[in-house]
């Protein structure tokens, strides 16, 4: 053991394993509330119908009216409980936000992990995510939910598109560092080849830097999918969420800015948790197979 | 107490390190990195920290210098005198002017001490115009001597040079230019030259004790490596387990290891003339964990010669010699068996 | 002598991309030209300095690089021509043991796994079988099911090794197998690996920087310096009586445990010339006190002086009489 081990010992231990970098999360005070935080916006997702009214019923009589006991935090133009729309908007922030980074992590570590296995493969996918990483992601989205019915799935797909050429980048960056370990020559000299070396040296030592890129993903996913209801595209304006609620608000914003600001700060906490997330995995994670993984 | 940090008495030291223990604190467990190292160093004397990875080499002169971090390691007793200046109650601010001044450094690999966006040149004499109040040109005219004085052909040319542009064997040399280009009392070497070819090696030890000779520099010398120690090192300390277990004049230490622990590292060399095939002697087990305090002999366990008594609380350093101690209480019997050290014998 | 390793003008290039200001591709003969024979039962030594092409072999006689000139002929199979399911087969009979022994094994596989997964490769997986070989190399339980990063150097390297004789292979390729571990822990792997040649009738190719380890495992010792061979011979006889200076120069510069024999100097000059432009002719002239004009024209071939003793170097009669006369 050199001084270095001994002194980065002391700091906690940096095995890049999982499971310790889950030990090494909820050791840390900080890192415990965002889990906090984040297991409550779940929770309320979850439990919507437990804890708020009806997010679609229009009364026209009480429109623009304050806070009250069947109203929290008052009535939107149309009438509408903006507490239930709050409370109702979290489920397709946390929908999509991890939809997305799931679908970009499936699609993205195929994809990036034949583009780091194969030669010329690699060189076809990655001229096409240049192409595609040379598009405005928000366009992109704009344009795939602009060609397809109005869903939360088209939502969904829209954002996934242009996260997956992230992820795919990433992937292979990583591939190619983890095919240059001396592990991998060994099992290739043990008669390891094709799938399996993929799935059982390659794959495991990919995903930690994955990991974290998902976690990044899923944050910028629920910032897009804001962006897109605040644009009106996507999903039709009775749908809860956060961004079709500021973009109502914008025309009250000088007598009610309370309106806009109930789902702003929400969008703002829930981006904030999930990225302080992210920062925190990718220091638990092993530093040296960060510094191979970042782009 | 006296015997705990007993260690051979040299008239003047540059260095003198007394019972210096240390702790790494970590948040569910304390690693006793070192305990009650005592040793000296002489004017112009090259002497070596020699063991095994873990054994606390660097440690020790990572804490001399004071470059441990500052939670985590705490350093439970003694003291590192500096020409009288214990360098352990020294402030940061003043151990960051002593660093590179009073005390020259070189690590194993030299490209990550310097910075490759700026020629070697350059880099020498920043550092000596960090510590002294010269003209740019005065530090330049310096840092050229310095890379005359470390033998790299042409040098003049090589100022303008970047690290890249030169050979690990350049490089390390570089490094050794820098670290005395401000006349240090004191030359720290971590592993110089474990990261070098053997011939690049030799070249670069050559050049270590040319400038002991020359300059009357003094050295602290770091190494694994027990030819490396007995190429240059006028005396030793084997250190084991955060000890130092024995420490002597090397060719004393050579020809009559007084502790289980060298006796067995020395055996366990492969010899460029030994019988082929042999079985080489190993040093069965491995290094124990420091995450307790061990009172009585650390090797033991992993000691031939070791018997009861060799648990009980720590033996006292003996003096076998003139300047020869151990802290083995079978030094006798090692010597002994030693006697027909034919290892040694199959190189020579 | 039929070998059971035949390498036959094994070389190697690397095409560098043209630089920005240098213009023009340039290539480095990592491995250039390699004639070896290795009979079965013996163990080789491969020694030289780095970037002299020694991993590089190990990695072609592997196949995990193809080589571009040459075949490399392993128990009478050229396995340079194979590709898949034969490939596979073949691998069989040939196991690497790595240097950096903890980087060798997949840090998300238990030893268990790791030793198993030759085993299952081959469909003979057995946890008898590994259980075996954990004995074998001196492995309990406790290591089996434990992650690389839980052990020592020493203990993976065991791990390393038992992953390569688990198909009882004919031959093994050897690369700085102990250059990562201590002194103490250096023996143990040695030993283990000497005891396991014997059982097991290996035939060996240790590579290695460190002179003193191959004189130690080594029937013969080739010495390559930029990518060629230039002297190979018994242990004993290269050892006692190199005949070609980069050997000579070589020996001198370990450094030995010798402290009252400290020598004046080690007779070592020059630096290493790039492996990119080497020199013309004999790549060593330029650090020879005794090159002469056809050591720059001509490359020296690998030539008998001393039947099994071969040396590629001109001038190795008139350096072994220069020498002679200086004794005398």
């Amino acid at each position: 053991m050199s001084v270095y081990d001994q002194v980065s010992a002391t700091r906690g231990r940096h095995d890049g394993r999982i499971s310790a970098a889950a030990g090494y999360l909820t050791a840390n005070p900080a890192t415990a509330i965002c889990f906090g935080v984040l297991l409550l916006f779940v929770l309320m997702a979850v439990f919507a119908p437990l804890i708020a009214g009806d997010p679609v019923k229009i009364d026209p009589a009480q429109r623009l009216t304050g806070p009250s006991a069947s109203a929290y935090w008052g009535r939107d133009h149309l009438g509408r409980d903006v507490f239930a729309r709050a409370v109702y908007g979290s489920r397709m922030s946390l929908l999509v936000g991890f939809s997305v980074a799931a679908i970009a992590t499936v699609f993205g570590v195929a994809i990036g992990i034949y583009a780091g296995m194969s030669r010329i493969g690699g060189a076809i996918a990655m001229r096409l995510v240049d192409a595609m990483m040379a598009i405005p992601a928000i366009l992109l989205a704009i344009a795939f939910a602009a060609l397809m019915d109005a869903g939360i799935l088209t939502v969904i797909i829209a954002i996934s598109i242009p996260e997956i050429p992230r992820m795919v980048r990433l992937v292979r960056s990583v591939v190619l560092g983890v095919r240059q370990q001396p592990y991998v020559a060994a099992a290739i000299s043990i008669g390891t080849g094709g799938l399996p070396l993929v799935w059982r040296h390659i794959l495991p030592n990919t995903l930690g830097p994955v990991l974290v890129q998902a976690t990044y993903a899923c944050a910028s996913a629920i910032i897009t999918s804001a962006v897109l209801s605040f644009l009106g595209v996507g999903t039709s304006p009775e749908v809860p969420s956060w961004g079709g609620m500021m973009a109502d608000a914008r025309s009250f914003f000088r007598i009610h800015p309370e309106l806009m600001v109930y789902p702003g700060v929400l969008l703002s906490l829930l981006v904030l948790v999930v990225n302080v997330l992210g920062d925190r995995l990718s220091d638990a994670l092993d530093p040296r197979k960060m510094v191979r993984g970042s782009v | 107490m006296i015997d705990m940090t007993s260690h051979p008495p040299v008239a003047d030291p540059v260095l003198d390190v007394n019972n210096l223990s240390l702790e790494f604190a970590d948040r569910d467990k304390v690693t006793y990195a070192l305990d009650a190292v005592s040793f000296s160093v002489g004017e112009g004397e090259i002497v070596s920290l020699v063991g095994e990875s873990g054994c606390g080499k660097s440690v020790t002169a990572m804490t001399i210098m004071g470059l441990l971090p500052k939670h985590g390691a705490r350093v439970t007793s003694g003291s590192a005198l500096l020409r009288g200046r214990d360098l352990l109650q020294t402030s940061e601010r003043e151990m960051r002017r002593i660093r590179g001044d009073r005390i020259g450094m070189i690590f194993q690999d030299p490209m990550t001490s310097l910075n490759p966006v700026h020629t070697v040149g350059m880099q020498i004499s920043e550092t000596i115009r960090k510590h002294r109040r010269v003209s740019r040109g005065a530090a330049e005219k310096r840092a050229l001597e310095m890379l005359d004085l470390v033998r790299i052909p042409d040098a003049a040319s090589r100022l303008g040079a970047y690290p890249h542009e030169l050979s690990g064997g350049m490089r390390q040399r570089v490094m050794i230019a820098m670290a005395l280009a401000c006349d240090p009392e004191l030359l720290i070497a971590d592993e110089p030259t474990t990261a070098l070819d053997v011939t690049v090696q030799a070249q670069v030890l050559d050049l270590i004790a040319d400038l002991r000779r020359d300059i009357g520099m003094s050295v602290i010398l770091i190494t694994h490596d027990l030819g490396v120690v007995a190429g240059v090192a006028d005396r030793m300390m084997v250190m084991y387990a955060g000890r130092i277990v024995e420490q002597g004049p090397t060719e004393k230490l050579f020809a009559d290891p007084a502790h289980g622990y060298t006796a067995g590292l020395m055996r366990s060399l492969p010899g460029v003339n030994a019988r082929m095939r042999d079985e080489l002697r190993e040093i069965p087990g491995s290094v124990p964990r420091l995450d307790r305090k061990i009172e009585g002999c650390v090797f033991a366990p992993r000691c031939e010669f070791s018997s009861e008594v060799c648990l009980a609380p720590l033996p006292q350093a003996q003096e076998r010699a003139q300047g020869h101690w151990t802290r083995c209480i079978h030094a006798s019997a090692v010597c002994e068996a030693m006697s027909d050290n034919d290892i040694v014998r199959a190189w020579a | 002598m039929t070998g059971y390793l035949v390498l036959e003008n094994v070389g190697k290039t690397y095409t560098l991309k043209p630089s920005k200001i240098g213009g023009g591709v340039r290539h480095v003969h990592a491995v250039d030209g390699v004639n070896l024979e290795v009979a079965r039962g013996e163990t080789l030594g491969l020694v030289g300095e780095s970037g002299c092409g020694k991993s590089t072999l190990a990695k072609l006689i592997m196949h995990l690089e193809a080589p571009t000139g040459g075949r490399v002929v392993i128990d009478g199979v050229d396995h340079s021509r194979l590709r898949g399911p034969a490939l596979k087969q073949a691998r069989r009979n040939f196991q690497m043991i790595f240097q950096d022994p903890q980087a060798s094994l997949n840090p998300r596989m238990k030893a268990r796994a790791i030793i198993g997964e030759i085993l299952g490769n081959y469909g003979k997986a057995s946890s008898q079988r590994v259980d075996e070989l954990a004995a074998l190399v001196g492995l309990s339980d406790f290591h089996l099911d434990r992650y690389p990063h839980q052990l020592s150097g020493g203990q993976c390297q065991r791990i390393g090794i038992a992953r390569a004789i688990a198909l009882n292979p004919g031959l093994i390729i050897a690369d700085e197998p102990v250059s990562a571990l201590d002194v103490s822990i250096q023996a143990q792997i040695l030993n283990l690996i000497g005891r396991l040649r014997e059982q097991l009738d290996l035939t060996l190719v240790f590579i290695s920087h460190d002179l003193s380890v191959v004189s130690h495992v080594a029937d013969r010792v080739a010495v390559m310096y930029l990518g060629r061979i230039v002297e190979i011979g018994r242990t004993e006889s290269l050892f006692r009586n190199p005949r070609h200076p980069y050997t000579r120069m070589l020996l001198e510069a370990v450094p030995k445990p010798t402290p009252a024999k400290r020598h004046a100097r080690a007779a070592v000059s020059g630096e290493l010339p790039s492996p990119i432009d080497p020199p013309s002719g004999c790549h060593f002239r330029t650090r020879c006190a005794f090159a002469g004009d056809d050591c720059a024209s001509k490359v020296p071939e690998l030539r008998p002086v001393d039947s099994p003793h071969m040396v590629a170097c001109h001038k190795a009669e008139t350096i072994a009489s220069s020498l002679n006369m200086n004794v005398a």
